[in-house]
């Protein structure tokens, strides 16, 4: 039987590599992001599998995500932060329609699945000689579609939709407290920052819809963009009954005319709360800044 | 049998924000990526006259080279091209 399914795959591999007359290639892949609190890297190989003559590409690309910083809490961590270690595989299928004359299309379709396991620490009696450890496993799927429209002629607008469906069950750390020491033998009170409680996770679902624009004129392009966040409660799989927030971007990128294919964006964003509770207010807002190397004018999510 | 001749055709990102490259053999599609870093075609065409079209998206100004290598007639040539209004295209007999 085994025999059976090795002669079957040896021939199905030839059948594969010639019978398409499609290119493979092998490239490095690297992406980092970082802002002033937290940053993270993620590094792989990207195995690409194109025909050209009918404008089709098939990315796998397996990487492994590590957070650079780790001290963040704040509203905008929700998408693809990570406080731990992660294993990713990333599959994305492209057909382009384009052909030597007339418009300019293609459509890219994209899943992405990711797993971690992580052990935390805390002292539940805020004593640093009786520590418990507990090993979690994180995991998130995310399905994305890209697209790209233009008249292929100069000074024609170009426009990119862009949707990103994002399931995530991320365990965290609890943030430390201060635990009062004992008097120490001049009577001075000291503290010492301590994870008190064990690690706690909150799954999210997380809908985003992006259109890229540029007028075709200029040195800018705009991106309105929203997501929509279903936090669930604590230590359940369900994301949908709990805190929802609504968050609002519209980013205005810049391209130098400098080496690398640079990009520079700004916005403000608003993000409302919907429904449910958390340690935010209502309605936060505030702005956010990123600079991008190695990047196109498709690259949002 | 029809006589061939070597050759590579090469896009290269220089400045500014270059989103896809794309470049047609007698119409035949032969380069269709980003244009993140250098993408290139090598293979064998006709000794008889051949049409190379370019077409290449981005924002604004940006600039890229164009490279040509055509063993014993036009040895590694490249022309830096620019952009006008986010796209540029170009049509070249060989």
């Amino acid at each position: 039987m085994k025999q059976k399914l090795f002669y079957s795959i040896l021939l199905l591999l030839p059948s594969i590599g010639f019978g398409q007359e499609a290119k493979f290639k092998v490239l490095p892949f690297i992406y980092g992001t970082t802002s002033i609190k937290d940053g993270q890297i993620e590094a792989g190989p990207e195995l690409n599998w194109e025909k050209e003559t009918k404008g089709k590409t098939f990315v796998i690309r397996p990487t492994i995500r590590m957070p650079l910083t780790t001290k963040s809490d704040n509203v905008l961590q929700i998408d693809r932060f990570s406080s731990t270690w992660k294993g990713i595989l990333a599959i994305q299928y492209t057909k382009d329609n384009s052909a030597e004359n007339g418009s300019i299309s293609r459509h890219s379709i994209g899943a992405q699945f990711e797993y971690g396991s992580s052990e935390f620490k805390y002292y539940p009696t805020g004593v640093k000689t009786n520590e418990l450890k507990n090993t979690e496993s994180s995991y998130a799927f995310e399905l994305k579609y890209i697209g790209f429209f233009t008249k292929g002629k100069s000074e024609a607008k170009q426009f990119s939709p862009q949707f990103r469906l994002r399931y995530s069950y991320d365990w965290k750390g609890t943030n430390e407290v201060g635990v009062v020491n004992p008097p120490n033998n001049n009577g001075v009170v000291t503290t010492t920052n301590l994870s008190i409680a064990g690690p706690s996770v909150k799954p999210t679902f997380s809908p985003a819809f992006s259109l890229q624009i540029y007028p075709g004129k200029g040195s800018f392009s705009y991106s309105p963009t929203l997501y929509y966040d279903f936090t669930g409660k604590q230590d359940t799989n369900n994301p949908f009954d709990n805190l929802n927030r609504l968050r609002i971007e519209s980013w205005v990128f810049f391209y130098p005319l400098v080496k690398d294919n640079v990009k520079i964006g700004v916005t403000p964003f608003l993000n409302i709360r919907t429904a449910g509770s958390d340690d935010f207010n209502t309605v936060e807002y505030g702005g956010m800044i990123t600079v991008k190397f190695g990047t196109t004018f498709l690259q949002f999510f | 049998m029809e006589k061939t001749r070597d050759f590579t055709l090469s896009l290269e990102p220089v400045s500014g924000g270059l989103t896809l490259f794309y470049a047609f053999i007698d119409g035949v599609k032969v380069i269709q990526s980003d244009g993140t870093k250098k993408r290139s075609w090598s293979g064998k065409i006709s000794e008889a006259q051949v049409r190379i079209k370019i077409r290449v998206v981005g924002i604004d100004n940006a600039s890229f080279k164009l490279g040509i290598d055509l063993p014993g007639t036009a040895d590694d040539q490249s022309l830096t091209l620019k952009l006008q209004g986010g796209y540029y295209e170009t049509e070249i007999i060989l």
